[in-house]
């Protein structure tokens, strides 16, 4: 069984707040921490585009600029029952928000729900889960069918 | 092969027919039937089983009635308790499987009407809790798997 980690940072641009205070492009609500008064400032990310949730136009437009911290973990494994093979894959971030809910709540054709509802058809799925490692807040993981490996 | 038991887990009664052909009056050879693996448990505890034989699919058993931890399996199926239910049934045999293993010599010899050949990699995984464990693929002779459980 192996597993990996690979740290990224990368430069972010954040597409502008819609009006209910989520992105138009993505939908995507993340707290940047920085409301004051309770009231959080919801905002979307490029760092989120890998699962296909900004256009590379769309980020062109953005107007805003961070730095994102990225982390990226996999691991083969095997079910402990039936034997099967299952590739766990965990992309994390340092960005506050997001639970499983929200994944599964999100209308089927736009963003996570779109990874969702593929992950469903396929035998995976997907959930929101503890950071796997140090600075970083928390970590998306698709649970997906693995291929077996010849004999 | 005389005064040998086979101990035979389906939801019908194919295979206990099947073998039953197989294995006329002079052979002594016992087949005992067991519909799920509550019932499989209660023989083994009661009788001198010489090996198990697991039909995989139990789609004729009642959910409730099903070897697995379905709590347990839910956030894999995104909480959609059918998905998991039928995960359970398409791959029960293995279930009980693990769940009798506790109940008879680590050497019995079983068998899972599950074509291994494509998959050995999985099969190797599930023998080091059931090393006798073979897969019997749709095709082979029942005779056959009557002599390797039994011979």
């Amino acid at each position: 069984m192996a597993s990996f980690l690979a740290d990224l940072e990368m430069d972010a641009l954040f597409a502008p707040d819609g009006p209910d205070g989520t992105s138009r492009h993505s939908g995507l609500p993340f707290s940047d921490g920085a409301g004051g008064g309770g009231k959080e400032k919801t905002r979307s990310g490029v760092a989120v585009a890998g699962f296909g949730c900004v256009s590379p136009v769309e980020a062109g437009r953005a107007s805003r600029k961070g730095r994102i911290r990225l982390a990226l973990a996999a691991e083969k494994r095997r079910h402990p029952v039936t034997g099967e093979a299952r590739l766990r894959v965990i992309l994390a971030d340092d960005l506050p928000g997001l639970t499983t809910v929200e994944i599964r709540g999100r209308a089927a054709e736009r963003g996570f729900g779109v990874v969702s509802e593929l992950l469903r058809r396929n035998g995976g799925s997907v959930e929101v889960t503890a950071a796997p490692a140090d600075g970083l807040t928390k970590g998306v993981a698709l649970d997906l069918p693995a291929v077996e490996e010849p004999a | 092969m005389k005064g040998r038991t086979l101990l035979i887990v389906e939801d019908g009664t194919e295979y206990r027919e099947a073998f039953r052909r197989l294995t006329p009056a002079g052979e002594d050879v016992e087949l005992l039937h067991a519909r799920d693996g509550a019932s499989a448990r209660r023989i083994l505890r009661e009788r001198r089983v010489d090996a198990v034989f697991l039909d995989v699919v139990f789609d004729r058993t009642p959910a409730e009635d099903l070897e697995g931890d379905l709590d347990d399996l839910l956030p894999r199926f995104g909480g959609d308790r059918d998905r998991a239910v039928a995960h359970l049934a398409a791959n029960q045999g293995f279930y009980i499987a693990r769940a009798l293993a506790p109940h008879f010599p680590t050497d019995m010899p079983v068998a899972i009407a599950w074509d291994a050949s494509a998959e050995p990699g999985r099969l190797a995984a599930l023998r080091e809790s059931l090393p006798r464990l073979s897969g019997v693929s749709e095709g082979t002779p029942l005779s056959e798997v009557l002599a390797g459980l039994l011979g």
